[in-house]
């Protein structure tokens, strides 16, 4: 019988190098469903480099990456796709509404998502009643609860979340804290990329990189 | 659902927000318009300058504006930060896709307008109507397919104006050549009877580079958006 987590996340000496600037230098980790990680460490530590490493979003300059979900290995464009990433420099279709743009994303990823669907989704983040508004009338804030709508979009068993709380009210994060420890319950594994004490508490694993 | 219906949904966005803000619609018309003005004006009371210079006039008015308002798709997304959330969600080549057929369906709407001001300002008669509407649909397809994969490359650059059209235009030589060509021969030049012959070959060209252009892009696109 195979006893291996369904979830597991490594990474082997994984390294970044921004033209000759090292920003992550032989970061290792192994991590199971049903785990948080924090990673914390100061301003261009490389937090956000390294979770854009785990989406597939960047290439290390070295190491590698190996995320297994139910025995199979994906690749790049297949981690992409299954994670949930959620990121202050992850922007939306400001020309579209809320659930437009919700309605969009679930499309290309060949889920159908009806309106009601998309509503319930919006309510879920604090949206309710919001999502006919432009994006562009959307505050930060509310910005902030739409990309974690997205994040949550496929269900994933993976969920990386760069700075979460950011430009959120106290009620914000509560629904963070919410969503992780929902992920936590369902086997997924969260990693979060953040220096605000509200969210290392909620991880019982902490990463922390170099300046 | 399925590859084509997730295509689909990235040629809706494309025109919804263009419905929405009319940016690329506004450039292209806009410079069409202005490029027909110029050549209506400078040919005022003279003698038409005939089908030969007809046809290279409109290739060229179809490649810069093409170049100009098609480039847009990608350059937007990178600048706009929505690049990232379309590449974590849709598969490389469904967003091809869809920014093609909504590039290929201004590009062609746009022909549809041009061409005949063009042709009426110029004084000039298709001898061949049909061959003509062949020649523009195929060139047009292939042209939307060499810009829309070089914008995506194009947008992955710091220096992105102007370089659009000096990247495309070296591709696009043996299509710019078959196009006025086969405009040439649907305006009568050398083709008196208003025949199919003399442009039979130019389609075979237009048809097989369109072919090509959109398979060589479903095959390298994902190389340039996710490299």
């Amino acid at each position: 019988m195979d006893a291996s987590p369904p979830v597991v996340l490594e990474l082997k000496d994984i390294g970044k190098n921004y033209g000759g600037r090292r920003v992550l230098n032989a970061i290792g980790l192994r991590a199971a469903g049903g785990e948080v990680v924090s990673v914390t460490g100061p301003n261009g530590s490389g937090k956000s480099t390294l979770l854009k490493i785990v989406a597939g979003l960047l290439r290390p300059s070295r190491g590698e990456v190996t995320l297994t979900i139910d025995g199979g290995a994906l690749d790049a464009a297949a981690r992409r796709r299954a994670i949930g990433y959620a990121a202050p420099d992850l922007e939306l279709y400001p020309e579209l509404t809320g659930r437009e743009n919700l309605q969009f994303f679930a499309a290309v990823r060949g889920l159908r998502l009806p309106a009601t669907e998309a509503a319930r989704r919006l309510a879920d983040v604090g949206l309710a009643g919001r999502g006919e508004d432009p994006l562009g009338a959307y505050s930060s804030g509310m910005r902030q609860r739409l990309r974690l709508a997205l994040a949550l979009l496929h269900e994933p068993r993976v969920l990386l979340l760069d700075e979460p709380s950011l430009a959120l009210d106290e009620g914000g994060v509560a629904m963070v804290a919410r969503i992780v420890e929902a992920q936590r319950g369902a086997g997924g594994l969260t990693v979060l990329a953040t220096n605000d004490p509200r969210e290392t508490a909620l991880g019982e694993r902490g990463f922390v990189l170099g300046g | 659902m399925s590859w084509a219906a997730e295509a689909g949904a990235v040629f809706a966005r494309e025109w919804k927000a263009e419905w929405r803000t009319r940016v690329a619609l506004a450039s292209v018309v806009l410079f069409a318009l202005s490029s027909l003005t110029l050549i209506a004006l400078s040919l005022r009371g003279g003698v038409s300058p005939g089908p030969e210079v007809a046809a290279a006039l409109l290739w060229i008015v179809l490649f810069f504006t093409a170049t100009s308002g098609l480039g847009r798709t990608f350059v937007q997304e990178e600048e706009r930060g929505t690049a990232l959330a379309l590449r974590l969600a849709a598969r490389s080549t469904v967003v091809w896709a869809g920014k093609f057929a909504a590039n290929a369906l201004l590009l062609l709407g746009l022909t549809g307008l041009a061409a005949p001001l063009l042709l009426g300002m110029l004084g000039v008669r298709a001898a061949n109507p049909g061959l003509l509407f062949c020649v523009l649909v195929l060139g047009g397809l292939g042209l939307a397919a060499v810009t829309t994969f070089t914008a995506a490359l194009v947008a992955q650059t710091s220096s992105r104006s102007g370089l659009l059209a000096v990247l495309a235009f070296p591709i696009l030589v043996p299509l710019l050549l078959a196009g006025v060509h086969g405009v040439k021969a649907a305006l009568g030049v050398g083709n008196v009877s208003g025949g199919w012959a003399p442009g039979m070959g130019d389609l075979q060209v237009l048809g097989a580079y369109a072919v090509i252009a959109v398979t060589a892009s479903l095959l390298l696109f994902d190389w340039v958006w996710n490299d």
